[in-house]
């Protein structure tokens, strides 16, 4: 009997591992018969491209990532969309008018089909944006939308009963706040959602009525944020509806053949485009590949065409050399510095955030550590974005000299630490990763030789960094930023007094009325010197130490034609092909 | 042995409800949340992602609210991955984790305990010392090594395999042989050590005197005897390999279990990280129990109930 049941445990506990064998095989299906080597006939237009992540969703109102957008480029359109070069063109929208004052917009729809064939109406750009806005639905980006006359009030209606009261404190007697009736909510949304400045005229009329004029409304349009869904399936395939093909109903040139979570998303050409002849390619197969290792070798062996993102790092200088035509350094709308906490000694000194922001050797860094063809930055607002006339970066030109060890030492003993004498101790802090380590360590040894002065390094993990920064719990922290849309303004307004994303704690009043003359001006002049002087008074005052603006390292086989990634969009294959 | 077992069923319930409480509460205090980014938002967005989250309600409420659906597997929405429940991460991922990690089991007791025995019995013979020195080797280097050396010569070099990605039987290869590498030196080590101790113990002495052939001496009562251990290590061995290795995911790029599990924490997708970590206890604590039942029979010192 005995041995009867350690058989039966033995075989029982096999046979529970096999039994997942037999299951949950279908979605693999679809590869299966394809020959991981890549032996391809030349006729099928099939690109493999790496975006690293798996998508969090494909729902374009809530996403907020760049695999997201990548996949998302290629199933939907919006009224505008960007050409190579970063310029919003004809995309839903035929043609459209601005009013004088800028902020009265008419957009003329073109015939254009989903690609279930239904007909593309401005109502559907109604109900994506304010659905979009709608706080049921809870999106980070809502604020995208906040141009709009109406959306934010719309987006921030109170969910607590004491704020809906017009109560002061948050918290009831018992120290909770006290949630809204959701009928209630639902009742101040539906009003306020009518006044959102958003209305279809007729099926192929938009008119959208803005705050303020806003000359990047027009790109902004092309922003996934602001891509069209079709309202029928999104509520027929309920809180999913992005995961399945049937309810994935896209505009763009391509649609969804299957998602397999953490491995690919497939698409293929969507016979639905309204510009369907200008898609030459059958497929395209997004990898989730998240070892940059494993992507780099796969596209070496030719197993992948493009990566967008996983290009090793850590063998650039060797990719460099062995694929010069595959290996891109394409500009990027970013840059990476250090916050100062201005509100601790003796980080409030304004002379010694100078010292130690000229103290540094930013072309070093970018050579020897980074070795990405990053660009030194000695500004904040990287280049790429256009002013009155030319690019606002080249007009405003650099604000200190790299490696100004000379003025350095001067302010710093100006400071009262003549050498470094007497300087308190203090910490850089960064999130834990190899690449952040390595810069710290090195702004660590040049302060110590050019200035004398001792810093220390402490790496904490991303949520800890993420709190403490926000706390102001720190005295050096290092920060990166991604521009929104192409226009100074996504940088300029982050250091406004109490603005979300300053969290260095430093307020200036001047800088706030300067940031608010550029918003609520439609002339693009006055503008564009309000921002230029803004970004003066900032590098006057320092808040932050810029470290180099950052570049984006593709590798595309010789074989992908005619692909495009301007500034803020995804990777664009809709006119892309093979040819081998 | 039916009161042995409830007894045990009941253990495991209440280390299962120790596990969920414990990673409850430990994943709140946590600095940070799933919604935290570079980029601040908006206080009023915040909000709005807190209110349909339930976040925004008080801790017990969420903590009870948990415990009521893990009661019923409903392990609730990813925070992190819209449109997905828990329970549809972990059987899409387990399912690919497990096919992985039984066929690594499997191969390791097939290829492990015979080797493991035979380099027992020829003790210091050639076959020994080989098969010895390979498994301390295998033992010692880092299962990322074993993965991406195999990766590079037979999947790039080589071409045999395809070095990366899910699908096909040819995509089982590689991480199979990587992640069973670790498991099958151990269950050989394991095997042979037993054994060794095992013939020098007195009843094997006896048998062997009273003149019952060697065949029998060694199947009846050396290696039955030195299969303890081996049963008593395979339940954590198994349940650990089950549900996925993060780092042979991550290199051959599998859509496994390991994978979510470790991406989870660092993205805070608590109701993730909570199922898993309650679905990786119920697995240990359930192949324990199997593990401990099969000892008490293959091994006449336990005894599973006062009679026996």
């Amino acid at each position: 009997m005995r041995r009867f049941i350690a058989g039966f445990l033995a075989v029982s506990m096999l046979a529970a591992v096999g039994c997942s064998k037999n299951t949950d095989n279908k979605e693999q299906t679809t590869d299966k018969g394809k020959d991981p080597a890549p032996s391809q006939p030349a006729a099928a237009q099939v690109i493999r491209i790496n975006i690293g992540t798996d998508p969090e969703t494909l729902d374009p109102a809530v996403s907020t990532g760049v695999p997201e957008s990548n996949v998302q480029l290629s199933l939907y359109e919006g009224l505008m969309r960007l050409d190579k070069d970063g310029k919003p063109v004809a995309g839903m929208a035929e043609t459209h008018t601005v009013s004088p004052d800028g902020k009265t917009y008419t957009f003329k729809l073109r015939d254009a089909k989903w690609s279930n064939g239904d007909a593309v109406t401005a109502n559907d750009f109604v109900y994506a944006w304010k659905r979009a806005l709608d706080p049921m639905l809870a999106s980070e980006y809502a604020y995208q939308l906040y141009y709009l006359e109406g959306a934010e009030a719309a987006n921030t209606i109170p969910l607590n009963q004491l704020e809906a009261d017009g109560k002061t404190e948050k918290k009831g007697a018992d120290g909770k706040p006290i949630a809204r009736p959701e009928a209630d909510i639902k009742k101040d949304w539906e009003a306020a959602a009518a006044k959102i400045g958003v209305k279809a005229v007729d099926a192929k009329t938009l008119e959208v009525k803005l705050t303020s004029a806003t000359p990047y409304f027009l790109s902004l349009t092309a922003f996934h944020t602001l891509y069209p869904v079709h309202q029928k399936s999104v509520e027929a395939g309920k809180a999913d509806w992005f995961r399945k093909p049937e309810t994935l109903v896209g505009n763009g040139p391509f649609k969804l053949v299957s998602w397999t979570p953490k491995d690919k998303v497939i698409v293929e050409k969507n016979p639905n485009y309204w510009d369907a002849k200008a898609v030459k390619l059958d497929k395209v197969e997004y990898y989730l590949i998240d070892s940059e290792a494993t992507a780099t070798q796969m596209f070496e062996a030719g197993q992948l065409d493009i990566i967008e993102s996983g290009v090793n790092n850590a063998e650039l200088p060797r990719l460099k050399k062995e694929y010069p035509d595959e290996l891109k350094i394409l500009p990027d709308l970013g840059l990476y510095y250090y916050r100062f906490n201005v509100t601790k000694a003796p980080m409030n000194d304004v002379k010694v955030r100078k010292a130690l922001t000229l103290a540094i050797d930013r072309q070093l860094i970018v050579e020897t550590i980074t070795q990405g063809g990053q660009l030194p930055a000695m500004s904040e607002v990287p280049g790429g974005m256009p002013d009155v006339s030319g690019d606002f970066r080249a007009n405003g030109k650099d604000f200190f000299k790299d490696n100004d060890i000379a003025t350095a030492k001067d302010l710093l003993k100006q400071a009262g630490y003549p050498d470094g004498k007497g300087f308190p101790k203090f910490t850089i802090m960064y999130n834990t990763s190899e690449g952040h380590k390595r810069i710290a360590e090195a702004i660590q040894e040049m302060w110590k030789k050019n200035l004398g002065i001792n810093v220390e390094l402490e790496n904490v993990e991303w949520q800890v960094y993420l709190s403490r920064q926000s706390e102001l719990d720190y005295d050096i922290s290092r920060a990166g930023w991604i521009g929104d849309y192409i226009d100074p303004m996504t940088f300029a307004d982050m250091w406004v007094t109490k603005g979300g994303n300053n969290q260095t704690g430093w307020a200036n009043a001047e800088y706030d009325k300067l940031i608010a003359t550029a918003k609520n001006s439609a002339d693009v002049a006055v503008r564009m010197k309000a921002m230029h002087d803004s970004e003066k008074l900032l590098m006057d005052e320092m808040p932050i130490l810029p470290i180099y603006h950052y570049v984006r390292v593709r590798m595309v086989s010789k074989n992908v034609k005619n692909w495009s990634e301007p500034l803020t969009s995804g990777m664009n294959l809709r006119e892309a092909y093979l040819q081998k | 042995m039916a009161r042995y077992i409830l007894q045990r069923v009941i253990t495991m319930l209440v280390v299962a409800w120790v596990v969920v409480t414990l990673t409850f509460f430990m994943m709140k205090a946590l600095p940070g949340g799933p919604f935290a980014s570079e980029k601040k938002l908006p206080e009023a967005i915040l909000k709005n992602i807190e209110r349909r989250y339930k976040l925004d309600r008080p801790l017990m409420e969420q903590y009870f609210d948990y415990l009521k659906n893990v009661v019923k597997w409903d392990l609730g929405p990813s925070f992190k991955y819209e449109g997905r429940t828990v329970n549809d991460v972990i059987n899409k991922g387990f399912s690919v984790s497990a096919k992985l990690g039984g066929l690594s089991i499997l191969i390791s007791l097939v290829l492990g305990v015979p080797i493991g025995v035979i380099g027992a019995m020829r003790h210091n013979g050639l076959l020994d010392r080989v098969t010895s020195g390979l498994a301390i080797l295998t033992a010692a280097a880092p299962s990322f090594v074993i993965a991406g050396l195999l990766q590079y010569y037979l999947g790039f070099k080589l071409k045999w395999f395809p070095p990366a990605t899910w699908g096909t039987t040819k995509h089982y290869v590689l991480p199979t042989i990587a992640l069973c590498s670790f498991s099958l030196a151990w269950l050989i080590k394991l095997t042979r050590s037993s054994m060794l101790e095992v013939t020098n113990q007195d009843y094997v002495r006896t048998a062997r005197a009273k003149g019952i052939p060697e065949f029998w001496v060694v199947y009846r009562h050396m290696i039955k005897n030195a299969l303890v251990p081996v049963i008593a290590s395979l339940a954590p061995l198994t349940a650990g390999i089950l549900v996925g290795s993060f780092i042979i995911e991550f290199i051959f790029a599998i859509p496994g279990v390991g994978r979510e599990f470790v991406v989870s924490i660092t993205n805070r997708d608590y109701t993730v990280t909570l199922g898993m970590t309650v679905f990786y206890g119920f697995l240990l604590t359930g192949f324990t129990l199997v593990g401990d039942i099969l000892t008490a029979l293959v091994d006449p010192r336990v005894r599973l109930d006062k009679e026996g």
